[in-house]
């Protein structure tokens, strides 16, 4: 078997790497070879029928170029098909010699080796002679030859491309093992996958089962670019949104789009349940996902959701331990560290900052009277209020029992009475109903006592303490009432003296 | 450093850079230019290609594109500035050119137009004297149309047809419908770009028009490429050709005489043109690239260059020919009100899809399975592609 030198140094030189390389060098060889004006190598669309041209030698240089031929319409074409030989032809003044031939198929994960049609077309002037039978002889032989080595350099090349898909594998599994478990995890899972598979965009949703949605979170783009997601909020009903019914079909595996394989939807599922849904697409550069990308997300899709779930879990928990159940207002503790932190800041810029310390009138006997249901629904009730009168700084907390905490930074004592008579105002509209009772529902009333940093104290403290005796100072004359520190402190005062 | 060019319907244009980059190292023998050329998918394919793997597909200095593309090329952040490297004023360059160069408020752009096309419909002079008062039937679509049926009853040469493809693919694409689109009062997007409108009557009518062509036999399909050679409009196998080019007949003296005439039907709106830019890439080495921009846009070699096939120049200077010169009047007043293809970020994808259809209908037709409804429908799912895209992008 005889090797072209210029092959042989090009095969196994680093330069060329590329399926369209080989091809290229193969036709330059022939043109120069054979006396060829112009040399062409065409792909076979089997399904459409169709020579599609990739390659073009012509004076000189090697281009890519577009040119197509329907087999139907070309009986020189179809005879070289059928007959799998060559088929020389004349046609308005130019010889050309189509040369068939297969390229077989190394890829491991296609489920048959799909061997594919090929032909190189050489085209000679009109003053040039035709193209002899030693010619042809000559020329398939060189193919054969040329094919033989790039058998060899594709499977190299595919054994690169299977180590490269591996180390993919070992880096994602680690990215996705190490996630921690907040939000930023969901940045670092999609840029992960980004780095390694450059889609155009992915974009992560969750589902909120409470609230019967689709919540977006982030997307990611090609330059790594991330961008939240939040405004994007999808009912979970039917025939309303494509993301929608995918999530209330239960369709547990990745699948494309029906219309494109640019367009890939990966549900996360826990456990049979979908917890979220990750959409791929190359919709802008209009590749398709390959098979092994499909492949490889498949297998991630249930790290990916394990990943998430732990995310949302450890948040649940967060939550139970920072918020009370039954009020939604942050707890104890984590008032306390918002308070250290608030103190700090406002003594640092010389800023005012007033407490607040409510109580519920007559909340025990509540509780014995109607029921500790009625008692819970009153919590509720004073809470739901205090939350929509806060400001995004304020922050409340349920200090026990029927007590609560606020802390209004920034606030003078006159700004923190004008809050507190508001509120106070407020829960006096609120009716609770009491069915079974001879009244049909109770009102409320709450008391307050308010004390200002630095006025009154400038420890956490103090304030706090402050705060109480204001409170205390309330209770025991009117209730439903608010008080300042500063006022009682200067009634004491004038009590004292 | 390395320069990807866009490949064209035959080996004019590579031949021609080619002796322009002999003749640059003449004078800059150190700096090697190697070309590679591209089509287009291959060309935004590679965009992509570096974008995920930077190493591996590493990018051009220099890249031939459609004026379209510079948009999203420079989200992409695969496009530098270029004012600094080209040192060439915005200003030289006609109005309408400026939309597809990305300028910035200060005069800087991304991109420059190194040479246009001005679409017409040329006919052989032979053709005109059977077909007899020519200018006013080719003034209208429907008289076009006429024509070509006029010219098949009449020439019974093998492989003869009225219209040649001056599409390389051998089937048709957006630029070949656009025009009859537009005829039809059709067009690609709302006003403010944010609604797609492949599916509307105008759309599908005016594609429908172009596809006429080749149903009645009128426009070869997916035949062999003769460019090369002397093409066969001289053979006298095809009559006409809708195209942006100038007849060769202009610049070489045997080559059959062509006469040009404004599109059939367009008036308006404008006529359609299209300019074909250079663009530097943030991984250009910056001096090598700008002593070759600056070459390549001297006037000498920007004449050369359109004169090697068949194009016209970009900047105002090199094209006072056109206004000075009374065989140009088509183009002096195509370029009086000329109308080109958005350059927004979404345009190049939009093509793409469309180019597909197309071809896919191109298909239909030359396995004699064409089907109307089929366009429509495929109409309407490129529609919903691009209002998608469009809400994302």
């Amino acid at each position: 078997m005889q090797r072209h030198k210029s092959l042989e140094k090009a095969f196994f030189g680093s330069d060329i790497s590329e399926k369209l390389d080989f091809f290229g060098l193969l036709i330059e060889i022939l043109a120069n070879q054979f006396s060829c004006d112009g040399v062409s190598f065409f792909e076979y669309n089997q399904q459409e029928r169709f020579l599609e041209m990739r390659l073009h030698y012509r004076r000189g240089i090697t281009f890519e170029d577009e040119e197509s031929l329907f087999v139907e319409h070309l009986p020189h074409l179809q005879k070289a098909l059928y007959e799998k030989e060559p088929q020389s032809v004349k046609i308005f003044g130019t010889y050309f010699l189509y040369v068939p031939f297969t390229v077989r198929s190394c890829r491991m994960e296609e489920e048959e080796n799909e061997d594919k049609t090929a032909f190189i077309r050489l085209e000679r002037q009109e003053k040039a002679k035709a193209f002899s039978k030693t010619e042809i002889k000559r020329i398939r032989e060189k193919i054969g030859d040329f094919l033989r080595n790039f058998y060899q350099t594709e499977f190299l090349s595919l054994n690169k491309k299977y180590v490269q898909n591996l180390y993919v594998i070992k880096n994602l599994s680690e990215i996705f093992a190490r996630s921690l478990r907040v939000r930023e995890s969901f940045n670092h899972i999609l840029k992960g996958l980004q780095r390694h598979f450059g889609f155009d965009r992915i974009r992560l949703y969750l589902v909120e089962e409470k609230l019967n949605k689709l919540q977006g979170v982030l997307s990611v783009d090609i330059l790594g670019k991330v961008k939240s997601l939040e405004f994007e909020q999808i009912p979970l009903e039917k025939n309303s949104h494509r993301l929608a019914d995918i999530i209330l079909e239960r369709r547990l595996q990745p699948f494309f789009d029906k219309h494109t394989q640019k367009v890939l939807y990966v549900p996360l599922v826990v456990q049979s349940e979908i917890i979220g849904l990750m959409i791929v697409d190359n919709m802008l550069s209009q590749q398709d996902i390959e098979e092994t990308e499909f492949a490889m997300l498949k297998a991630f899709a249930g790290q990916i959701a394990l990943v998430v779930d732990n995310v949302q879990l450890f948040e649940k928990i967060e939550e139970l331990s920072l918020y009370d159940e039954l009020t939604n207002l942050p707890l104890r503790r984590y008032f306390h560290e918002r308070f250290q932190e608030e103190m700090y800041r406002a003594d640092r810029f010389s800023q005012p900052m007033a407490v607040v310390w409510g109580d519920i009138d007559y909340f025990k006997q509540i509780n014995d009277n109607y029921g500790h249901q009625v008692g819970d629904r009153a919590l509720k009730e004073v809470s739901r209020v205090i939350m929509a009168n806060l400001r995004k700084i304020d922050f409340p907390c349920r200090y026990g029992g029927d007590e609560v905490l606020i802390m209004l930074p920034q606030a003078s004592g006159n700004d923190a009475l004008k809050f507190v008579e508001r509120l106070i105002e407020e829960i006096k509209e609120i009716r609770i109903e009491v069915p079974f009772s001879r009244y049909k529902y109770i009102t409320l009333s709450m008391s307050f006592g308010i004390a200002t940093f630095p006025q009154d104290a400038t420890t956490a403290e103090d304030l706090l303490q402050k705060a109480d005796d204001a409170l205390y100072w309330v209770k025991s004359r009117n209730r439903g009432q608010v008080t300042l520190y500063s006022d009682i402190k200067t009634q004491k005062e004038r009590g004292q003296s | 450093m390395e320069f990807w060019i866009l490949s064209d319907i035959d080996s004019a244009k590579f031949l021609a850079i080619k002796k322009m980059v002999q003749k640059f190292n003449i004078e800059y023998p150190r700096i090697k230019v190697r070309l590679l050329i591209k089509t287009r998918q291959s060309m935004w394919e590679s965009m992509f290609l570096y974008l995920r793997n930077p190493k591996q597909y590493p990018l051009a200095d220099l890249l031939e594109i459609p004026h379209s593309w510079t948009k999203v090329l420079v989200n992409l952040e695969i496009l530098r500035e270029m004012k600094s490297i080209a040192d060439i004023d915005a200003e030289d360059f006609f109005d309408f050119l400026k939309d597809g160069m990305a300028l910035k408020p200060k005069g800087d752009y991304f991109s420059l137009p190194w040479w246009l096309e001005l679409y017409t419909l040329s006919v052989r002079e032979d053709m005109l004297r059977l077909i007899g008062n020519a200018a006013e039937k080719l003034a209208v679509w429907e008289g076009f149309v006429d024509v070509c049926r006029f010219l098949k009853s009449k020439n019974r040469k093998s492989n003869f047809y009225p219209l040649e493809n001056s599409n390389p693919s051998g089937a048709f694409s957006l630029y070949d419908v656009l025009p009859c689109i537009w005829n039809r009062g059709g067009r690609l997007f709302n006003d403010e770009f944010t609604k797609c409108e492949a599916s509307k009557v105008e759309v599908l009518r005016g594609i429908q028009d172009f596809i006429f062509l080749a149903r009645k036999g009128y426009l070869p399909l997916f035949k062999e490429n003769y460019y090369e050679e002397k093409g066969l409009l001289s053979e006298g196998r095809r009559a006409m050709i809708l195209s942006g080019r100038l007849p060769s007949c202009y610049r070489k003296t045997h080559a059959p005489k062509l006469v040009s005439f404004i599109y059939p039907n367009i008036n308006r709106d404008g006529h359609f043109a299209s300019s074909v830019n250079l663009a530097v890439t943030v991984r250009a080495r910056e001096n090598e690239t700008s002593r070759f921009l600056r070459f390549l846009f001297l006037q000498a070699n920007l004449k050369f260059l359109a004169e090697s096939f068949n194009v016209f120049p970009c900047m105002k200077k090199s094209a006072e020919y056109i206004y000075e010169q009374k065989r140009f009047s088509v183009y002096k007043t195509i370029l009086s009100k000329p109308r080109m293809t958005p350059d927004i970020e979404i345009f190049p994808t939009y093509e793409f899809l469309m180019n597909n259809l197309l071809k896919e209908m191109a298909i239909k037709v030359a396995a004699g399975a064409w089907d109307e409804d089929d366009l429509q429908r495929k109409l309407i799912i490129v529609q919903t592609e691009v209002d998608y895209i469009l809400s994302s992008y």
